[in-house]
């Protein structure tokens, strides 16, 4: 054995404090001794990591209380709009393409085209059903948007199989109130709506997030009439009648958000306990940030089509 | 002060004696609490670092030192000196400053020395080499952190 030192505990943390996400995430798969270091160390856990999504391009940001760190993860497409789900990102590109991407490990796929091809109203997300298998979910609205009822079609992306297939169709009426969420689940590829923790007519729903431990759903909703009062719900429970209840998240955790109103693309508000700090990010100046995402590295392969990552494994062990 | 005041000798644990102006000293934390408390003479006791390391953080400490208006260099050159300072030190030399700027409490040396360790390791492989780190997960278990997401490389 070449190493004649050995260092304690606490200064293996210092070191690994210093390395990036990245590395720390696999070094988890080396040993158990790491395993558990890196899994028990709160400042090595605490590492907090936003995306954010300025002028087409993808932002890591490190993020704690004493300010942010960021860097540009080179990607040499355009990108409109970014959806996370556990390490893996979905993005759709300026030329309106689709692409799954770790930018951890650098790996990408590109989605075939569905049948009719993307439009600006399309919604897409990322998911993974019960037996760990990503999948992509379009939301397409067939006839324009506005006031009247449309068809709207549900479509799921397989992997495995390379293809799209309809999974529901609804008409849906479409408007400026946000009266319930709609919750599909991947598993089962139903779609139900959950009842929203405020009344949308005094307050205004602004965004979903999820908490970046427990992973709960969490909803932003503004007062109508006073544009600074920001209430954060947690959800907790999800009845199988799809009412869902919710708390009012108290603040002993910390909240990232675009500006003091939620709104704003030039700074990141950083609330805490009991400190709450605004950020400008450095970048050119008239730059804006479109989006903000919770992201927590991981090395997890995304599936090839007909070879799937235990067929891969099995070809190199 | 006459100049005995200012100089302070330090003993490593090989008895290496070295004499160093008690501002270089200071920087260490330890070595300040104990010239506070005056429970040492002029002479102090280091019984965790051999005299080959002692040396190094002296000509640390004598380099970051702001010695009677002689620490004006730029930052930018003292940044370069750090780099210099540890790119050529092996692994167990690294280590042994990590613990040495532990024990003397001296937060810039052990911040520099930690980040150089973090900067050599940039691959899985330099990592474990460096730190000499053994796969030690069994076959079933690592099926079980690839179910968490969390192994999945094939290089």
């Amino acid at each position: 054995r070449r190493c004649s030192v050995d260092l304690p505990e606490d200064l293996l943390v210092e070191i690994l404090s210093r390395v990036p996400e990245a590395a720390l995430v696999r070094l988890r798969s080396t040993s158990k001794e790491w395993n558990d270091l890196i899994k028990k160390d709160k400042r090595l856990a605490k590492k907090s990591l936003v995306i954010m999504l300025i002028d087409f391009r993808v932002y890591l940001v490190n993020v704690d209380l004493h300010g942010i760190q960021e860097s540009i993860v080179k990607k040499e497409v355009d990108i409109n709009e970014v959806f996370h789900c556990d390490g893996l990102l979905l993005c759709t590109t300026k030329d309106n393409r689709l692409v799954v991407w770790n930018p951890c490990s650098g790996e990408t796929r590109w989605m075939i085209k569905p049948k009719d091809s993307y439009t600006n109203f399309d919604l897409h997300a990322l998911g993974k059903s019960s037996c760990n298998k990503y999948k992509i979910l379009r939301v397409n609205h067939q006839h324009g948007h506005g006031f009247e009822q449309c068809l709207v079609e549900y479509e799921i992306y397989d992997f495995t199989s390379n293809s799209w297939r309809c999974v529901v169709k609804t008409r849906e009426c479409q408007g400026f109130l946000m009266d319930d969420l709609l919750r599909f689940d991947f598993s089962t590829e139903k779609l139900e709506s959950v009842s929203l923790p405020v009344n949308p007519l005094s307050d205004f729903p602004m965004g979903l997030s999820v908490t970046r431990e427990e992973q709960k759903l969490c909803m932003l909703t503004l007062l109508c009439c006073y544009v600074r009062d920001i209430d954060v719900w947690i959800a907790t429970k999800i009845e199988s009648n799809g009412s869902m209840s919710w708390i009012k998240f108290l603040t002993n955790k910390v909240l990232v958000c675009r500006g003091p109103n939620v709104v704003s693309n030039r700074f990141l508000h950083i609330v805490g306990e009991d400190k709450c700090i605004q950020v400008d990010h450095r970048h050119v100046a008239g730059s804006t940030c479109s989006l903000l995402l919770s992201y927590v590295p991981t090395l997890v392969q995304i599936q090839q089509a007909s070879l799937g990552v235990g067929a891969r494994k099995a070809s190199i062990t | 002060m006459s100049k005995s005041e200012k100089k302070i000798v330090l003993k490593s644990l090989d008895n290496e004696a070295f004499e160093v102006e008690k501002a270089v000293a200071l920087q260490s934390q330890t070595i300040w609490v104990m010239c506070e408390d005056k429970c040492v003479g002029n002479e102090i006791p280091l019984e965790n670092v051999t005299g080959q390391i002692l040396a190094k953080v002296i000509d640390y400490c004598k380099k970051h030192a702001v010695v009677d208006g002689d620490g004006d260099e730029s930052s930018e050159e003292l940044k370069n000196w750090d780099t210099e300072f540890t790119k050529n030190m092996d692994q167990s030399t690294l280590f042994n400053m990590i613990l040495a700027a532990n024990y003397l409490n001296i937060k810039s040396l052990l911040n520099l020395t930690c980040q150089a360790v973090a900067d050599k390791t940039k691959t899985i492989d330099e990592f474990h080499t460096f730190l000499n780190i053994e796969n030690n997960f069994t076959p079933e278990e690592e099926a079980q952190i690839c179910q968490e997401n969390l192994w999945a490389f094939d290089d």
